[in-house]
């Protein structure tokens, strides 16, 4: 009998244990939710990659006085529960999150393959057009009252309409924008100066007398933190810029902007190459700076050349307002933060004066979106929440605690982030050698040559232009066949627009009729203007062209004589 | 020793089969049954206008197979020449005109035929006519389009839906076609334009017209009458429609181009200068100003260079009156 009893007892013993682990985890989940949500009480979930330090905090703080304000107001008491995720498997998670039905109710919009991004809109985020017209009720008693919620924002709200989908889907509620950050303590110690130069030639002189110098253990200093990502920050803010002059020659349709195939036609043409001094100036500005990078950086990741800044061997990091809170932390009690714009060639340059004809522009952007998921039960309470968040005061504390740059016109900023101050005038950017395909892999392969040194600048040339050319023309088809591609596909979506306006009535006048005829309209300009191109290509093929764009050739320069002329007459006839 | 203590006992009631085993197999076969119940749902009748708005939701997701089956639903549903058959067949086509993969335009086209057929004189009609004629130009990559064809749907649709919507439309895209098949051809390109005035004429409160002026424009540039060409572009971005559910209208790179056309193609510089100020004014924080500051100084320097020149003839001139 107990030797029965014995056997039934290790029969039955794991179901036992099954059984009560069971058991445990249903107490502790039904004691744990009733602790975090009271039958009375809404719950707001909420998630973000934020990890850096500051925004959990920040989120914290908000979400407690939002909670307070609701209890003042007498309006049902809400709960947020924040939940961060690291950005690695952030979009892994939302996109299971999503198409399981179990996301929170607020997300941060980000880390979605691009191709996906617009589906996942489409389908599982609430579209919050109908708020931007209003004021924002969290505004009241500020300037900003009564001011309709998308001329709140630092960028108009630009950044979260959707045209494809003609709805603004999120609520991007900090500004970013990027600087150099700097060790002071050692800049002093190694050059002398109390803050780091931004005039580019005072500039290359501190990285020289910085590369000269070993710290304690022998080490020679590096003056500008390096990587595949700092680099890129570099390229975007400093190297690029400086081919602004290539519009003179390149830009045909004069939109004030260099596409990827009006610069290949001009190569084509033979009008401009290669050679054409604002791209060497870019590639010699390439070649200046980034001596002062350590070896390797091409293939060191941003971690790699923040911890050599952090461990005091670096002078410069190029990093943006998200880096700042987390930099100046990481480095209290050892040296202070500085933080200053990039060192940008001016017009008296004894080498690039005649290129850099103005300071470099910045795009403002705002960042950190939220949207509303479909599936939240308690969908008004979160775009409420994200008024909140967006109220200018609301989005002064938020960033304040962040570390950030408010997202909201007139919010107060932290001194430290004052001198990421975006520029808003000046020169961008018109070299865009980008044809995708082949053409694309063979420009990547030889600009990681050119960066590391072991290829100059004419041996690129030598290699490239010819296949450019070549090779090139195939890619750039290849582009035009993605054009026709992009054409069913916006015709596809006008489709739609046409079915909703029809919905709407209206006989074919009202804001859904608008949006329709918006797009397909614009149908017409892209058959147009590859209409122009299709001439360009021609006209390349025929003959070289030898008048840029904005150049005045003498049949112009006598038109313009001629009806200088007759104003002149009719001024002096008193016309 | 536990396994085998298992499979004996499980024999045993295999074999012995008491009323402890009948007992465990029919709670197991009511929760196989209960959990099987769980699964139907209840069939609700739909209405055919809910599903042809399931449908356009469905199209608008992607989501082609469900578009068409609801389309197919809402049709059967529907007596034959009523206006929701009608609807139902114009989302069922549009559908299998535009989804991915394998779309069919035959198919579609017959469809809106069919529609167009039915009652030639109806709303659906129109946009039915207007569709073919879009069917035949947004060729699949490969497939060259069917300009030809295209333009004759057009003209059809704009011919008998004068002052109809799609007819309208239908007349922007015939002219579009036009123009891109005259090439140099003057003579086309000023029936073009006789075209377009004789429209505007009648048509004064057309969203169109902005568009049309626009494509005016496009012909009086290539017949070289570059300040006619710019007067028509005016009066595009004049007529131009504004939407106010979207971001406000960047209207910089209008203000820009036109500038551009006054400077470079009619060498009028006061109405070159008279725009580029205008993005000074309107939009003092756009990329572009960099650019505009140089225009106005280029724009100075050959107004001095031409005055200067002037200047140096006049006495010559008069010397040479005496």
């Amino acid at each position: 009998m107990m030797r029965k009893a014995f056997e039934s007892f290790w029969t039955y013993l794991p179901l036992a244990v099954i059984g009560i682990a069971y058991l445990a985890s249903a107490a502790v989940v039904f004691i744990h939710g009733d602790r975090e949500a009271p039958a009375d009480v809404t719950v707001l979930r909420i998630a973000h990659w934020q990890l850096e330090s500051g925004v959990r905090d920040g989120l914290n703080e908000l979400a407690q006085d939002y909670a307070r304000h609701r209890t003042a107001k007498g309006m049902p008491p809400v709960r947020i529960v924040q939940e961060a995720i690291p950005e690695g498997t952030y979009g892994t998670w939302v996109s299971t999150q999503l198409i399981g039905g179990t996301a929170p109710d607020i997300l941060e919009i980000g880390k979605l393959p691009s191709n996906l991004l617009l589906a996942y809109l489409k389908r599982y985020f609430l579209p919050l057009t109908p708020y931007v017209a209003r004021p924002n009720p969290y505004n009241m008693g500020t300037d900003l009252e009564g001011v309709p919620l998308k001329a709140t924002f630092k960028d108009g709200m630009a950044s979260a309409y959707r045209s494809e989908m003609q709805e603004y889907m999120w609520f991007a509620l900090a500004q970013g924008s990027v600087r150099l950050f700097y060790n002071k303590r050692l800049l002093k110690r190694l050059t002398g100066l109390d803050q780091a130069p931004t005039d580019y030639r005072a500039f290359l002189s501190a990285c020289e007398r910085i590369a000269r110098q070993k710290n304690a253990r022998g080490l020679p200093y590096v003056p500008i933190a390096g990587s595949g990502v700092t680099f890129g920050i570099w390229d975007e803010q400093v190297f690029t810029p400086i081919t602004y002059r290539a519009i003179e020659k390149a830009d045909l349709n004069r939109d004030g902007y260099v596409g990827n195939d009006e610069l290949f036609v001009v190569i084509k043409a033979g009008m401009i190459d290669f050679h054409f001094r604002p791209f060497a100036a870019k590639f010699k500005l390439i070649g200046e700076i980034t001596k002062y990078f350590q070896p390797g950086f091409v293939g060191l990741s941003r971690d790699d050349s923040l911890f050599l800044f952090i461990q005091q061997r670096a002078m410069f990091f190029a990093g943006g307002t998200w880096d700042a809170r987390g930099l100046v932390e990481q480095a209290r009690g050892k040296f202070e933060v500085g933080v200053c714009d990039f060192p940008f060639p001016g017009k008296d340059d004894p080498d690039y004066g005649d290129v850099a004809v103005g300071p470099r522009y910045e795009n403002p952007i705002n960042c950190f979106p939220f949207g509303v998921t479909k599936m939240s039960r308690n969908s008004e309470a979160a775009v409420d929440f994200l008024l909140f968040l967006a109220g200018k005061q609301q989005n002064e504390k938020l960033n304040r605690i962040i570390g950030w740059r408010p997202g909201i016109k007139g919010a107060a900023v932290d001194p430290f982030l004052k001198a990421f101050e975006p520029r808003l005038f000046g020169v961008y950017g018109a070299m865009d050698v980008n044809l995708g395909g082949e053409t694309y892999i063979k420009w990547s392969q030889l600009y990681s040559l050119f960066q590391v040194g072991q290829i100059t600048y004419d041996e690129l040339v030598a290699q490239f232009e010819p296949f450019y050319k070549e090779r090139g023309l195939l890619d750039f088809q290849e582009v035009r066949r993605d054009w026709r591609r992009a054409l069913i596909e916006r015709e596809r979506f006008i489709a739609g627009l046409r079915a909703a306006a029809m919905r709407a009535g209206s006989d074919g006048f009202g804001q859904a009729w608008v949006r329709y005829r918006q797009h397909a309209t614009a149908q017409i300009d892209a058959e147009n203007e590859r209409m122009d191109q299709d001439e360009l290509l021609a006209q390349a093929s025929a003959a070289p062209l030898r008048t840029g764009p904005y150049e005045y050739s003498p049949a112009l320069r006598a038109l313009m004589k001629t009806n200088l002329r007759r104003s002149m007459r009719k001024q002096r006839r008193g016309e | 020793m536990v396994g085998q203590g298992a499979l004996r006992r499980l024999d045993g009631w295999n074999m012995k089969a008491p009323r402890k085993g009948n007992w465990s197999r029919g709670i197991a076969w009511s929760l196989l049954l209960l959990l099987a119940s769980a699964a139907c749902t209840r069939q609700t009748r739909e209405s055919p206008g809910k599903l042809i708005d399931e449908g356009w939701d469905n199209f608008s997701l992607g989501e082609y197979a469900f578009a068409i089956a609801k389309f197919q639903k809402a049709r059967d549903l529907t007596a034959a020449g009523t206006e929701t058959r009608a609807q139902a067949l114009f989302g069922l086509a549009s559908t299998l005109a535009h989804r991915t993969p394998a779309p069919e335009m035959d198919q579609a086209e017959k469809i809106f035929n069919e529609i167009a057929r039915e009652d030639p004189d109806r709303d659906l009609a129109a946009w039915s006519l207007l569709s073919i004629g879009r069917l035949k130009q947004i060729a699949p990559v490969g497939t060259e389009p069917d300009y030809r064809g295209a333009l004759e749907c057009c003209r059809q649709a704009a011919d008998k839906f004068p002052f109809h919507p799609a007819g309208e439309e239908a007349f922007l895209h015939q002219i579009h076609i036009s123009l891109m098949l005259a090439g140099r051809d003057r003579n086309k390109l000023r029936g073009l334009v006789r075209d377009l005035e004789s429209f505007m004429a009648n048509h004064p409160r057309s969203p169109f017209r902005s568009s049309l002026y626009a494509l005016g424009a496009r012909c009086l540039g290539q017949l070289e009458d570059h300040p006619g060409a710019l007067a028509w572009l005016v009066k595009s971005f004049a007529t131009a429609e504004r939407s106010t559910a979207g971001p406000v209208a960047d209207q910089s790179g209008v203000y820009w181009k036109l500038a551009a056309m006054a400077e470079f193609k009619c060498g009028d510089l006061d109405t070159a200068r008279k725009y580029y100020h205008l993005i000074l004014k309107e939009y003092p924080s756009d990329q572009k100003k960099f650019g505009v500051l140089r225009a106005l100084e280029r724009l100075d320097q050959e107004e001095t260079r031409i005055r200067t020149e002037l200047a140096a003839v006049r006495p010559a001139a008069k010397e040479a009156r005496r």
